[in-house]
């Protein structure tokens, strides 16, 4: 396995940027994931490393090698495509024996390799059966038997698991991290799906715009977000325009708390805030911070709570049995942790 | 009100078996009864049951004419659809833009006649302002002849009447094809140079059976090509029926060629969908 060095690379289809001064490094047997939306330029990334596109600035290095200098078929690298790619005309053992085959090893060898395989995403006994007879789950594990038996040096995986319903998905994803962790074989998987990144990934590269916006454990990017969209995309973050001054913090006119010294300088912040950072009190005659109780949804052991804060939704959440209860419609007094939250780049 | 579909089925179904029976089944039964009649020198036939017209086919020189048709036919339909498919794939390759160009040219050359391509490529043959004529020109060839009427003359007529058919019978799934599986070659070792070979002709296997089988099937019928292009011994079994029944008033005799010619494709093309099915297990 190798380190792929990524650095300033650029990539524009005509007028269209697709990638900008995108610079990575990736640790040999690193898990990572590539997350954002539709557009953001993820597979343009991973098919230039693949050698599908051709980049127009910038390095990659794998090992210290070129890789721009190599062509596509002799880069080592086994992938994964969102539509499988799988060969239609081939059984399921010729489809992973492919590489193999093409390769002119010996039969046995190939045979006993394709057998290896198969028993490893769990196929055995399915080898001599068409493409066009197996269920959509077996044809993902073909697709990552056949990427895998050449043994790449990177692997790439491009939205695999996308077509696959919810409870496929979550098998899918156990297996995918159990081959790779035996394998210990560098992958790079792209998803739009922050829970799949954050299930699978040992670091997640946000992608925004056609450039990587952060880059972190998936801890670090839950914990701290470094700009709005990263906040907004997790979807686990309150995003809050705030002015602050030596009384406290303010959202408009409205009262959030007293500064947090050493976390919030005076003037205006864009700041967040962690549903789990604010605490829900029943209204008294005189609130410190009025809201109305809009919404309420159990989400296993938690209790998530939408709050209308004078115009603005916030999100609170507190584990079920913990604090009090509330009613859709109640009026409650809002108390944000501000020792907690932290101010956005952007 | 469940009833209503399936009445409405029935009534579609119910057109289409007459049409066929009509357009179809009728004119076949007329011609295999119309075989089996006398020759009548004199005029039409005489409705007396014979076996002589099936025997003059294995007793003369039909047979081997009709395997003559045999092979031209599949050799033309095979060379069609390795024009074609290519063709189809790099049509498929271009922009939205070349593709429209490109496929307005192939059913443009649909609309020309079989006449008027005949006559295209009599001109284009021929010594005096053909291809003849420029390699002579260039210095290629010093004694330049005609090079029509000939076998492949007439084979690259039969080739040129079939190609924009079949590009355009396969262009659609061309269009539609999972690029990915080609890039996936690639990444798996295989040289792009060999990424036709080695995934595009065996993932569209299928089709092109079937295509072939169906230009085999058409360019038996040719009949133009084959008088304009070609020499009487190339002439195929369709011109030789048309010879008998029209030009000899023989109406039995080309009957029974026509019959015997059905038969024989229809086995043909019985034998090449078992050796595919065979082939695909």
């Amino acid at each position: 396995m190798a380190d792929l060095k990524i650095s300033q690379l650029s990539k524009a289809f005509g007028t269209i940027e697709a990638l900008r001064d995108i610079s990575i490094d990736i640790e040999a047997g690193e898990f990572i994931c590539l997350l954002g939306s539709s557009g953001c330029g993820k597979t343009t990334l991973l098919r230039l490393i693949a050698g599908l596109e051709s980049h127009d600035h910038g390095e990659m290095t794998l090992a210290g090698q070129d890789l721009t200098a190599i062509p596509s078929h002799k880069r080592g690298i086994g992938m994964v495509f969102q539509s499988l790619a799988l060969f239609p005309h081939l059984n399921v053992s010729n489809n992973i024996g492919y590489g193999l085959n093409l390769r002119g090893e010996d039969r046995a060898k190939v045979t006993a390799e394709v057998d290896r395989l198969l028993g490893m995403v769990g196929l055995r006994g399915l080898g001599e059966r068409q493409i066009s007879a197996l269920s959509g789950g077996q044809r993902q594990r073909v697709a990552i038997a056949r990427a895998l038996a050449l043994k790449p040096q990177i692997f790439l995986m491009d939205e695999p698991f996308s077509a696959l319903d919810a409870a496929l998905r979550d098998q899918m994803q156990s297996e995918v991290k159990r081959i790779q962790q035996e394998l210990g074989v560098t992958t790079i998987f792209v998803t739009h799906d922050q829970k799949e990144a954050m299930a699978l990934a040992d670091r997640i590269a946000i992608m925004h715009d056609a450039k990587i916006i952060q880059v972190g454990t998936p801890d670090e990017l839950y914990a701290k977000p470094n700009s709005k969209f990263v906040a907004e995309f997790f979807e686990t973050s309150n995003v809050l325009q705030v002015s602050v001054d030596n009384d406290g913090v303010y959202m408009g006119t409205q009262f959030l708390g007293a500064r947090a010294i050493g976390v919030l300088a005076s003037g205006t912040n864009e700041i967040a805030i962690r549903p789990e950072a604010i605490e829900l009190l029943k209204s008294d005659e005189s609130p410190q911070t009025p809201g109305t109780l809009i919404n309420q949804r159990r989400l296993g052991a938690l209790i998530e709570r939408e709050v209308d804060l004078g115009g603005q939704i916030i999100l609170q959440s507190a584990f079920v049995g913990q604090g009090l209860t509330f009613e859709i419609g109640d009026r409650v007094d809002v108390r944000m942790d501000l020792s907690k939250a932290w101010v956005l780049s952007g | 009100m469940t009833a209503r579909p399936a009445y409405g089925a029935f009534c579609i179904g119910l057109f289409a078996f007459s049409a066929l029976a009509v357009f179809f089944v009728v004119p076949l039964f007329f011609m295999v009864v119309v075989s089996f009649y006398k020759p009548d020198p004199m005029g039409f036939y005489k409705v007396t049951f014979v076996w002589e017209n099936y025997q003059k086919f294995f007793a003369s020189f039909y047979y081997k004419v009709s395997l003559r048709s045999l092979y031209s036919s599949a050799l033309g339909a095979v060379l069609v659809v390795a024009l074609a498919f290519p063709t189809a794939i790099a049509v498929s390759n271009l922009s939205r833009k070349w593709q429209l160009f490109w496929v307005i040219l192939l059913l443009s050359l649909m609309c020309l006649s079989e006449v008027i391509i005949g006559f295209a490529w009599l001109i284009i043959l021929s010594e005096s302002a053909g291809i003849p004529r420029l390699l002579e020109f260039l210095g290629l060839w010093t004694n330049p002849r005609s090079l029509s009427p000939s076998f492949w003359a007439m084979m690259i007529g039969l080739v040129f009447l079939g190609f924009s058919v079949v590009t355009l019978m396969i262009y659609p799934q061309a269009a539609k094809r999972d690029r990915s599986i080609e890039e996936a070659a690639v990444t798996l070792g295989t040289p792009p140079s060999r990424v036709f070979t080695k995934v595009l002709v065996p993932s569209f296997r299928p089709t092109l059976i079937s295509v072939t089988l169906t230009m085999f099937v058409y360019l038996l019928g040719v009949f133009v090509m084959p008088t304009m292009l070609g020499r009487p011994k190339d002439w195929t079994m369709t011109v030789i029926i048309s010879d008998k029944a029209l030009g000899d008033a023989n109406l039995p005799l080309g009957a029974a060629l026509a019959v015997v010619m059905l038969v024989v494709t229809a086995i043909t093309l019985a034998v090449a969908l078992l050796a595919e099915r065979h082939g695909q297990r």
